[in-house]
């Protein structure tokens, strides 16, 4: 009997090993866009500096740290150009602008601090390699600023066409990414975003 | 002698308005290219008008997945490779969270944690960097900018009855003269009882004014209530990371 059972040792033991582990993600194909994020995040996670993920089909935006979810921004909607959506990394150029309070000497800088609420809650985020993020809230949120946004989009979109280079061809827009995040995160992801801080867009194993 | 060959290029395709699509060599969009031809710019303008209403982008009611699947599709390792490399990422990942405690703070919401792993050690509510710029008054052109730092940082220096060096901001501030006697600028008792330096001049230190805790009002330091300082002493060493967002 002692044999029989030592016979089946190895054998259990190899099945064990074999046998794959059980994940939430049994599709190939998210897998394999979810593991390429992984790869992309693994060298962000090892620097020193906040980064921001950003997963479309999950609808989020996240500031992370050593891997770690500092905060986490809600995507109600998004609407991209056909080659603003591809994984990869990207470097924000510069933080939306914000008119600093100057105080005088003998004045008392508690007085009128800039807060998140002093923030843009309507701003585009420029990226090197070429990617504009044009942050706004939600349409119900903003009614007036969503067709001034419309009309501007539209108008940028006719004036490159118009303005063709002298070998005839059209000037190209950046690929763009239009996010539509409710008001207060649209103010607070403003707020965070640092000049240089990476961007990763890729499929995340968020549950 | 070799003979120069010049390539023939291979004839693009043309559609009958004579407007050529082409792709891209970077970025992988369609761009228009406008025909010599001037008959044929009033069409190429209607079919640009065609993508911008919709035919050139995605949006947030469909899949990405099938984007990508065009160009894997040829090298597709087995579900349980894939799984094997998910999980070994995911292991190499979690080496990279602190392995002891860390301390995080949102400056948007005014808010120091303490983490270890997953689990939140304190919560306390902090402040943070009022933004406002104050001129240098002998440096034309320079400023103080009164922000806290954002990035990852450490601990580095832990004191206790820490006593404050007032820096030249401080007399402007309060519109007296900068002393030239460095015993002038002095002050104990305003930091708290504990100090923890991250850099460049940064702590995160007590405060007098308990009733601004929560809002925006710091020169770049970080206050906390004296409890919470008190923890925040306790369980942060030298070289614990200090995340600020």
């Amino acid at each position: 009997m002692a044999g029989v059972v030592l016979c089946l040792v190895p054998t259990l033991l190899g099945a064990i090993q074999e046998q794959p582990p059980t994940l939430p993600i049994q599709d190939p194909q998210t897998l394999r866009e979810v593991t390429r994020t992984l790869e992309e995040e693994l060298k962000l996670a090892s620097r020193p500096q906040p980064y921001l993920v950003l997963d479309l089909s999950q609808r989020v935006m996240l500031i992370k740290g050593r891997g770690v979810i500092l905060r986490h921004f809600t995507v109600l909607d998004w609407k991209a150009s056909r080659d603003a959506t591809g994984p990869g990394v990207y470097k924000l150029r510069a933080r939306p602008p914000v008119a600093r309070p100057k105080i005088q000497p003998g004045q008392d800088s508690t007085e009128h601090p800039i807060e998140v609420h002093d923030m843009p809650m309507e701003y585009l985020l420029v990226f090197d390699r070429d990617l504009v993020i044009e942050v706004a809230p939600p349409l119900a949120e903003r009614p007036w600023h969503w067709f001034k946004r419309k009309w501007l989009s539209h108008w940028i979109r006719v004036r490159s066409w118009v303005r063709a280079d002298p070998a005839g061809e059209f000037l190209a827009l950046p690929p763009r990414l239009s996010l539509i995040v409710p008001h207060e995160e649209a103010q607070a992801l403003a707020w965070a975003v640092t000049e240089g801080m990476p961007l990763l867009i890729g499929r995340t194993d968020l549950p | 002698m070799m003979a120069t060959m010049k390539k023939k290029p291979p004839p693009m395709p043309t559609l009958p308005d004579q407007t050529l699509l082409k792709r891209a060599d970077v970025g992988g969009g369609f761009q228009l290219i406008r025909a010599r031809n001037q008959t044929g710019w009033a069409v190429s303008l209607l079919v640009a008008g065609l993508l911008a209403l919709g035919a050139c982008e995605d949006s947030g009611s469909r899949s990405l997945e099938s984007r990508t699947a065009d160009n894997e599709a040829a090298e597709q390792p087995t579900l349980s490779t894939l799984q094997r490399q998910y999980e070994s990422l995911k292991r190499q990942l979690a080496r990279q969270v602190p392995s002891g405690a860390y301390i995080v703070v949102d400056t948007a919401r005014n808010h120091l944690y303490i983490k270890r792993g997953k689990e939140v050690l304190l919560d306390a509510v902090a402040s943070t960097g009022s933004g406002v710029i104050l001129d240098k008054p002998d440096h034309p052109g320079s400023q103080w900018l009164f922000d806290t730092p954002r990035g990852e940082f450490a601990v580095q220096t832990r004191l206790t009855n820490p006593v404050w060096i007032k820096p030249d901001w401080a007399f402007l501030e309060e519109d007296q003269d900068i002393p030239s006697n460095p015993a002038d600028r002095m002050e104990s008792g305003v930091l708290g009882d504990y100090a923890l330096g991250f850099g460049k001049g940064y702590f995160i230190h007590g405060t007098l004014y308990t009733r601004l805790l929560g809002k925006n009002v710091t020169h770049g330091c970080i206050r906390l209530a004296d409890d919470d300082l008190r923890t925040t002493y306790k369980l942060a060493k030298n070289g614990t990371p200090v995340m600020i967002f």
